[in-house]
Formats: structure tokens, sequence, C-alpha cells
């Protein structure tokens, strides 16, 4: 089955969305740099040794959402069912 | 003569009023009542109480404490956002179940007792299930009638429990003042007393514990477009409310919550309905509260709190955003939608504030830092990183996934005018409070339960942490969908716990109606055939020329007779 958003034009300019990314990975590599400046203090906070980790809160992030998607992909091929599989009709359409 | 009146009955009786009010006295009344019943509230009294004589019994209709007074203001003031949303809709119907609704939850949170509570706990059932009924389809009858079944439930077992706890004490109090919270806390469930074990339960159902969550997926993306934003405010957070009175401190909170506040996920994931993805968010963010009245620490139950009030706010504005895509879209697929920032741009911001509720400067950031903190205090390094890893879920799922996909992803090409000015109202005023509580929490910190003292969530090494969790998130979102993982969402349905009571259970009963059937079937034909052959039998042996048929000489009954005859005298002798 197609989907439909696939077929529709990208609602925002491709060479915008690459500069926004490009802008994002500036942030995150920031925020990497950040980290080992607060290293010290950092690690004087942790309450659990893995929160004084360099770009542990990063890492973690990235890879928690990798999961979460991956996961979902997993578990869809086992939960999924047709759109009126209880036969209530069709979901999340205004009368 | 007014601090006895409680809080919340000004917006019960206002709700009953309405249906003989004229049109804009209606609108009037729901957006003024609340906004007066704030003012009542905040003229109580912290300490104040108000007793009722029932026949024999005392009950204590209103005791105002400092966690009835959190949940209160923030109940009365989604109210007021509530109505702001809901002006431009005339539907005495659902104008009649707003007001009655809020109104018996914020009664239900001064409740002194059980059985004040019961009252209006069953009361929030009765009435927000014409917010679903409201919208008149097939399908939300259905699922206002699986969602009703549900909640009064939840208010049967809080009962059964009250009756319970009130023959084995004689006390029917909710929280004393020498224990204001958790003082039904257990150490393991089997080890409590029934009455307490139902409470649980029943408080359970409404908070949407693992397994009984699903009513919630279930029903709140199908009532009207402004009733689910009264929905997502009041119930579920009545319900923390009460294991927070009733609960606090009991370990096993912290397993449900941790469950919570990761498997909702995943579902959010797949959901393509986008307020059915913010119903399993706001189950992830109900996680985060249980596992902080788990824990039961002054910290943690200033968290739970906190947190549960800018949540309906975040939550609420989430929801006001997505229904003001369906007001104006018609659809609120995520496989349908894509490309409104063009034609909502205001409702796109503001919608941006509460997916980004979370970073520092907006209210999430603020209270989700204090249940950490107090999850870290208590050394549950693996819930710990369950909530971390839920917080940069959550973020995925009802920040990036929403406004990805409902105003950006590919060009639906549909145009639509902005919301109604009402619906941006309440959303600038829901944005307005996330963004002033997280610049500036102090305010909303002295509220809490305990006193909060120096603490801070404003320091260096939070800031940058949070930081890097949210963005990496979004790093990740935009890695996921160049590889393709993302989107997931289809359009199909996806089963869940409801699957056993919409699907098993009717099918075990057709099962059981058609093997039934069958046997009976089976067992009238063989009882029919039975009968046919032994009359066939003895008729045959009656038939003229038949074995019995036929008259015996007389020799033969003579012999018969004298067998008989010695039979019953070895018989007589023995």
């Amino acid at each position: 089955m197609s989907d439909p958003r696939e077929q529709g034009p990208p609602s925002v300019d491709p060479a915008k969305v690459k500069r926004l990314v490009g802008a994002l990975v500036a942030v995150c590599v920031a925020l990497m740099v950040a980290d080992v400046f607060i290293l010290s203090t950092k690690k004087a906070h942790a309450h659990f040794a893995f929160e004084g980790w360099i770009g542990f809160h990063a890492g973690f992030a990235f890879l928690s959402s990798v999961v979460l998607m991956g996961g979902a992909a997993w578990l869809r091929k086992l939960l999924l069912r047709g759109a009126d599989y209880y036969g209530d009709g069709p979901e999340g359409e205004d009368e | 003569m007014i601090e006895q009146i409680p809080p919340g009955l000004l917006l019960v009786l206002a709700g009953l009023l309405v249906p003989v009010l004229p049109r804009y006295a209606r609108k009037a009344v729901l957006v003024a009542v609340p906004a007066l019943g704030l003012v009542h509230l905040w003229s109580l009294p912290v300490g104040h109480d108000v007793f009722f004589s029932f026949f024999e019994y005392r009950l204590h209709v209103v005791r105002v404490d400092a966690l009835a007074r959190v949940f209160g203001l923030i109940f009365h003031i989604a109210a007021v956002l509530g109505a702001l949303y809901s002006w431009h809709e005339d539907d005495r119907v659902q104008q009649v179940a707003a007001l009655t609704y809020s109104g018996a939850a914020i009664a239900a949170v001064f409740a002194g007792d059980l059985a004040t509570l019961f009252v209006f706990w069953e009361g929030t059932a009765i009435t927000s299930v014409f917010l679903i009924w409201a919208r008149r389809t097939e399908r939300s009858y259905r699922v206002g009638m699986r969602y009703l079944v549900i909640q009064v439930l939840s208010g049967v077992l809080l009962l059964a429990g009250t009756l319970i706890i009130f023959s084995d004490t004689g006390s029917l109090a909710f929280g004393t003042k020498a224990q204001p919270y958790g003082m039904f806390a257990f150490e393991s469930l089997g080890g409590a007393s029934l009455g307490v074990q139902l409470l649980f339960l029943g408080i359970g159902i409404k908070a949407a514990f693992p397994l009984l969550h699903n009513w919630l997926q279930d029903a709140y993306p199908e009532a009207t477009v402004t009733g689910t934003v009264w929905l997502s405010a009041f119930t579920t957070k009545l319900a923390i409310y009460a294991l927070a009175r009733g609960f606090a401190g009991t370990d096993l909170l912290i397993p449900i919550g941790a469950v919570m506040a990761a498997f909702p996920l995943f579902y959010a994931v797949m959901a393509d309905d986008l307020r059915r993805v913010l119903a399993y968010s706001l189950n992830n963010q109900l996680g985060f509260m249980v596992v902080a009245v788990g824990i039961g620490t002054p910290m943690a139950l200033n968290g739970a709190a906190a947190q549960a009030f800018i949540h309906i706010l975040y939550k609420g504005l989430l929801f006001m955003g997505m229904g003001a895509v369906l007001y104006r879209a018609g659809t609120i697929k995520a496989s349908e939608l894509g490309g409104l920032w063009r034609s909502m741009p205001l409702t796109l911001a503001f919608t941006t504030v509460a997916a980004i509720s979370s970073f520092p400067l907006i209210g999430g950031f603020v209270t989700k830092a204090m249940i950490l903190a107090a999850v870290a205090e208590a050394h549950h390094t693996v819930v710990f990183g369950v909530l971390l890893a839920g917080a940069a879920g959550v973020f995925l799922v009802s920040g990036l996934k929403i406004v990805y996909a409902a105003f950006f992803a590919h060009d639906s090409g549909r145009r639509v005018p902005e919301a109604p000015k009402n619906m941006l109202l309440a959303m600038a005023g829901a944005a307005l409070l996330c963004v002033a509580i997280g610049v500036h929490p102090q305010p909303l910190y002295d509220l809490m339960p305990y006193a909060v003292g120096s603490w801070t969530p404003y320091d260096v090494t939070h800031v940058v942490t949070t930081l890097q969790l949210m963005l990496f998130t979004a790093l990740a979102f935009f890695v996921l969908k160049r590889t393709g993982l993302y989107p997931l969402e289809r359009g199909s349905t996806v089963v869940d716990s409801d699957w056993v009571y919409r699907r098993l259970l009717p099918d075990l009963v057709g099962w059981a109606t058609w093997f039934l059937g069958h046997a009976k079937g089976w067992a009238e034909d063989h009882t029919r055939r039975a009968i046919a052959g032994g009359l066939g039998w003895i008729k045959e042996r009656h038939r003229p020329g038949g074995a019995l048929g036929e008259p015996w000489p007389m020799g033969s009954a003579a012999v018969w007779t004298a067998i008989l005859l010695y039979a019953y005298l070895v018989l007589a002798y023995m």
C-alpha cells in the first residue's frame, strides 16, 4: 500500500530542511563540547556514576529513540490489523 | 457563608442551570463560573474544613490542604481554558457535561472522606461520557458505552473498598491531619486488606495502570474536538491525586509507573490518529507521576503534584492544537495530514510550546526535574533509566511526531483557515502559563505540599544534559526519517489490551453460544432417537406375535410363580 504522504510534494523546501538539520547538528556538537567543560561539576552532581560520563545523556537519548522506533516497527508486525478491525467504523475523522 | 460552599459545587450547579439560559449567557457562564470558582478557592485558607451531617454520619465534604489546593487550582484553570476553547461550540449537551464534569472532579479532590470521594468520583464518570457521545456517531456511541462501563466499574470498586474499610476500621477518613498522605500505603498487595486492595484497583483503573489503561486511548480520541481537551485534564489527574492522598510511599507503584512511562510510547509511535498518539503519551506522563507517588518522599510528592499541574497545561495545549487541526482539516490522521504550517501558523506556534515542554524555560523542565531528582535520591537506577528514556521518547512522539505529521511532512494539499480566535486565545493562555512557570517556577513551588526550599532545576549541568537528551532525540528523529524507519503509522488499527474485551470476550461468547447451540441440538436429537428406539423396542415386543404380545400358557405362569415364591423363601431366611 502506498503512503499518500509520499505522493505529495515536501511541505518545506528541502534546502531549508538541510540547513535546519545542519544547525541541529551544530548545536549537538556544541552540547558535546560543553559537556567536556562541565565534566567536573557533572561528576559532582551525579547520583549515578553513568550520569558523569561524557555524552551519556546524548547517547542515551539517541539510543532510546532508535530502540523505540525499532521496537515499534517490530511490534506492528504483530499488532497491526485492518482499519475497521473492531467494526466500529474508521477512526480519526470528523463527521 | 461563602466559605461553606464546597469548591466545584458552583460549577455543578451552573452546569445544571445552563440548559435554560439563552445562548450567550450559556457561553458566559461556561467561562465565568470556573473563574469565579478559582477566586472562591483562592479565598479559602489551608486547613479549612466543612462537615455535613447525613443521618448519623458526619461527612467531611471539604478539606482544604496544600495537595488538594494545587489540584483544585489547576482544575479551575483547565476549566477556564477549556471554556474559552469551547466558546465557538454551542452544544448544550457538551456545555452541561463540561461544567458538571469539571465541578465533580474539583469537588472530588476536596473530599475529606471516602464516601464523598465516591459520589464525585462516579460523578466524573457519568458526566464526562457525554463529551464522547456528543460526537453523535455510531462509533462514538459504542466507545462511550465502553468508557462508561469501565469508569463505573472503577467507582464500584472504590465503593466496595470503602465499605469494607469502613466495616474493618469504623472510619471513612481519606487522609487525616496526622497522616495526610499515604494512609493506605502497603508493603505488598497480598498483605493489604481486601478493602485497600479494591480501593487501589479502583483508583488504578482511572490512573490507567498497565493493562487497565486502554479505556483512555480508546475513548479520548473519539470525543468531540473540545471534549477531548476537557477529558485530558481531569479524570486521570484526579486518580493521581487519589493515589498521592491514599497510597504515597507504596513501593508497588514504582514498577507500575515505570512500565507506564515506557510501553505506551511504542503504541504512540504506531498510532495514526494524532489524538490517540497524545492519549498514549498522556499515559507515559502519568507513569512519571505514579513513580513519584510510589517513592513518596517530600521531593517526590512535590514532583508528582507539580508535574500533574504543568502536564494538564501542556497536554491540554497539545490536545487543543490537534483539536484545532481536526476542526479545520476534518481529519486527525497522520497519514492524511501534512503541510498545515502555511494555513495554521499560530496553532503551530502554540502547539510547539507544548511539544518542547521539557526544554529549559518551559514548565515541564522544572517539574520533571523534581521527579528525576527524587528517583535518583532514592537510588532506583533502572527506574531512573526508564524515566530518562521515557522523557526522550515522549518528546519523540508527542513533540516531534505530532508537529511533524500535522504541520510539515509531505504537503497534503489541504488549505484551511487558521483556528477560530477563541481556540487561539485558549492556546495562547495555556502556552503563556507553560512559559511563565518554566521561567519563574517559584510561585508553583510555593503551592507544593512540602516546602521546596532552595532546590532549583536551573544549574548548568541539568540544563546541558536536558538539552542533550532533547536535541539528540531530535537528531535521531531526522536520522530515522532518513533511513525510512519513520513514519510507521498507516491508517490501521493497532491491537492493545482492549482486544480482550472488544474481540476475545465477544468471540468467546460467540463460540460458547455456538457450542451450546450445537450441544443442545445434539442432545435433543439423541434423546429423541433414544425415546423413539425404546418405544420401537417395546412396540416390537408387544405387537401381535411379539415375545410379550402372545398369551402365555398356564404351565409357564405356574413355573414362574413357583420360582418367585422360592426366591422369596430364600431371601426370607438369609
